[in-house]
């Protein structure tokens, strides 16, 4: 089997013991790996009902079958596991080198089960697994914590939480270099298994049926790439900062919590004034040519040297836009704050800015509305993020995320918290674009944007207004995702590779998808069995999730955007209806072959081989 | 014999470099089995690349007793006659760049002056003088 490495670590923290084991070909080409790979393990393994914090519960990491080749843009890894924010199966994926290394050390994937007694973290060194005390580093920054674990082994590659994780803060993430699998509180789950990081190294190879072939296919791609105006030269330059400036002129960005969605200082936060006073250098995942993403400094005043590689899109929004903050500096530092403590960028700025709201209306207890609480105060952004992180003062609070903060806060405060099922929503309007309204209601991660993209109605590629195709789109773009997170692509190949599976082939272009695993795995994968597999994830993250309790909710969206129009900027009175939202899910339904409430039907089980779940 | 340069600020610590390296070292893909290797500095916010750039040591030339290993326009090369097999050069590079083909040490020929490394790189960080 080509393009995989046949083994997968399995650690058993309770014990402290790591064996193998052994995934067949026959999972491996119906699940390719990543999401699919750890959403099959869940569904095989793991209490659907189980607590996120149950010692049973467990983590994967997971690489792709692309990992550690020259594919550009696949060698990304996905971490899973059941998310304390929306308690369903959740994968946040994650750039950085951490997959390519595990790969080569000699694993396509690790399990991790069980809880340690006391803090540790684990040292892989191909196929030596230690487990080393972690008294000296528990309560370190996600940075000193990586410089230490690599004292003595420089070339190895880190996975790690913060402070975050370790307090169990519903939106703790993971930091690996200096990239993050931000989303769903994952990293809360591995400090409730008193794991303070991985550290691996890895000298094995990874094989490909005839490597001439496979140069030759990248070769084509690379240059694909650099002739795109999105992937060649947007992307380097200003990575996805870029957009910013673009959605605030449309008007759907969101602002103040949502209250608004154009930021009348929309322009101090543009991807051009980053690239101009900010930028240092740009980065790149491992074996991917776009380099997307930038380190940048603050220069002169308070904040003078503070470096933080971002900010990018969504946390211009997140802790700009959304708290009604204009300051780049402050936005830097506070990206660098949540990059340290180990907390997703999105969820802290979307839960302040949801606080923020709640200060000004007055529903905040006496005390919490001195703290500075109010949109535009960057002080305070820079005071809560650390307070989110160790859970102290108003931070408790705060580090719960919007939906509990909402139940705690009353005053129908839920109606403007934003998130789906307890994920904060991204920086992309479900009343701006109906992709993203029925996107984020129908996705397992709830209030992710990249699951369904907006990016066919950015591109104008269809009509915003007419909800006719919505349902077909959302759908086989969602179907495009779980390929795409499975085997591992960066959501932005969707540009050259297609906004579907089968776009580029409807449009005259070629089968990227497919050809990519084939020269990797020399398998010979076809369109139609390609579609297969990710309905097939995409069912199963839905059957699992229903399981977990989905099932006793809608698929909706927060009430603002359902009966609140947008009130300003170019996009006054926009907005999607409960009616237009119900109208697009009755469609949705039933072009995925689920029943009226949501459910897989039995036929559907049956034809995507997945009636013994 | 060129020189390999690299110029670190252009860099992007993508590692294509070390990737056309093992592949056509080995015929597969690695990043520590070629020669050249990048990795990540967290704390730095950067990657790191290391090749043999020559290093002002020389470490694997001085270590060698028996003279298998000695500069020649600007490159280390290597006297196979002469080798004892003990694989001191190996273990004393700095940088863990040179590798063991069977017994004997293996090192960048620079792919005999039109690197692999230098084509693939998308940034021109790497360069031939």
């Amino acid at each position: 089997m080509f393009g995989y490495q046949k083994r997968i670590l399995s650690i058993d923290l309770t014990e402290r013991k790591a064996d193998y084991v052994e995934y067949g070909e026959d999972i491996m080409r119906k699940y390719l790996g990543g999401t699919g790979l750890a959403a099959y393990i869940f569904a095989d393994m793991v209490d659907p009902k189980l607590d996120p914090f149950d010692e049973n519960n467990i983590i994967i990491v997971a690489t792709g079958p692309l990992c550690g080749t020259p594919v550009p843009a696949a060698s990304k890894m996905v971490i899973a596991g059941k998310s304390p924010a929306t308690h369903g199966f959740f994968y946040s994926v994650s750039g950085g080198r951490f997959g390519v290394e595990l790969k080569q050390a000699g694993f396509d994937a690790i399990i991790l089960r069980g809880k340690s007694d006391q803090p540790v973290w684990i040292d892989i060194d191909n196929s030596d697994v230690k487990f080393i005390p972690a008294y000296d580093l528990w309560g370190l920054n996600t940075f000193d914590t990586q410089r230490e674990l690599i004292r003595g082994k420089r070339k190895a590659e880190t996975m790690v939480i913060g402070p975050a994780g370790e307090n169990k803060v519903k939106f703790a993430g993971i930091m690996t270099g200096s990239r993050c699998a931000a989303r769903g509180g994952l990293g809360a789950v591995i400090g409730s298994k008193n794991l303070k990081g991985i550290r691996v190294y890895g000298t094995n190879k990874v094989k490909v049926p005839d490597t001439a072939q496979l140069s030759k296919w990248v070769s084509h791609v690379n240059k694909c790439i650099k002739d795109n105006i999105v992937l060649g030269t947007s992307m380097p330059t200003y990575g996805t900062p870029g957009t910013l400036m673009n959605l605030n002129k449309l008007g759907i960005l969101g602002t103040r919590n949502w209250q608004s969605e154009w930021f009348e200082l929309g322009e101090q936060l543009s991807g051009q004034k980053l690239r101009e006073e900010y930028n240092l250098h740009h980065t790149a995942c491992f074996a991917c040519p776009i380099s997307c993403s930038h380190v940048n400094q603050v220069r002169g005043g308070s904040l003078n040297g503070i470096k933080s590689e971002g900010p990018d899109y969504e946390t211009l929004y997140a802790l700009g836009s959304m708290c009604g903050i204009s300051d780049l500096s402050t936005i830097i530092a506070a990206d660098k704050l949540c990059d340290e403590y180990g907390l997703d960028t999105i969820s802290t700025g979307v839960t302040i800015a949801f606080a923020m709201e709640c200060a000004e209306k007055g529903y905040m207890e006496t005390g919490y509305a001195d703290s500075g609480l109010r949109f535009g105060n960057n002080e305070a952004l820079l005071k809560l993020i650390p307070l989110i992180a160790l859970k102290e003062g108003i931070g408790a609070e705060l580090s719960m995320g919007t939906r509990e903060l909402a139940k705690h806060i009353g005053h129908n405060s839920e109606t403007f918290a934003a998130n789906v099922r307890g994920l904060e929503i991204a920086g992309h309007s479900p009343r701006g674009c109906y992709m993203m309204g029925l996107g984020y209601s129908t996705s397992p991660r709830g209030g992710s944007h990249l699951d369904s993209r907006p990016t066919i109605e950015y591109k104008g590629l269809t009509a915003i207004d007419d909800i006719t195709d919505k349902a077909e789109l959302v759908a086989e773009t969602q179907i495009m995702t779980a390929v795409g997170d499975s085997m591992i692509l960066c959501r932005f190949t969707e540009h050259l590779f297609g906004h579907t599976l089968k776009w580029n082939l409807q449009n005259g272009g070629e089968d990227m998808y497919a050809t990519s695993i084939n020269l990797v795995t020399g398998w010979d994968i076809d369109i139609e069995e390609l579609e297969m597999i990710g309905r097939r994830i995409w069912c199963l993250e839905r059957m699992y999730n229903l399981a977990s309790g989905f099932k006793n909710e809608k698929d909706t969206l927060p009430s603002r955007f359902l009966d609140e129009r947008i009130s300003t900027g170019p996009s006054t009175g926009r907005g999607i209806t409960k009616e237009i939202l119900d109208q697009m899910l009755a469609n949705y339904y039933k072009y995925v072959g689920w029943d009226n409430n949501g459910v897989p039907t039995v036929d559907t089980l049956k034809k995507l081989d997945l009636d013994r779940f | 014999m060129s020189k390999l340069i690299f110029h670190s600020e252009k860099c992007s610590g993508c590692g294509l470099c070390s990737l056309a390296c093992s592949e056509k070292r080995i015929g597969a893909y690695s990043n520590k089995q070629g020669f050249i290797h990048v990795y990540s500095q967290p704390d730095k916010l950067a990657y790191n690349l290391e090749a043999c750039f020559l290093c002002e040591e020389h470490k694997c030339v001085e270590i060698c007793s028996t003279d298998a290993l000695i500069i020649e326009r600007d490159r280390v090369k290597f006297i196979e006659s002469n080798c004892v097999h003990c694989g001191l050069c190996v273990s004393e590079c700095p940088y863990n760049i040179m590798v063991f083909k069977g017994d004997e040490p293996e090192m960048c020929d620079l792919c005999g002056g039109n690197p692999e490394c230098v084509k693939v790189c998308p940034w021109n960080a790497l360069e031939i003088v």
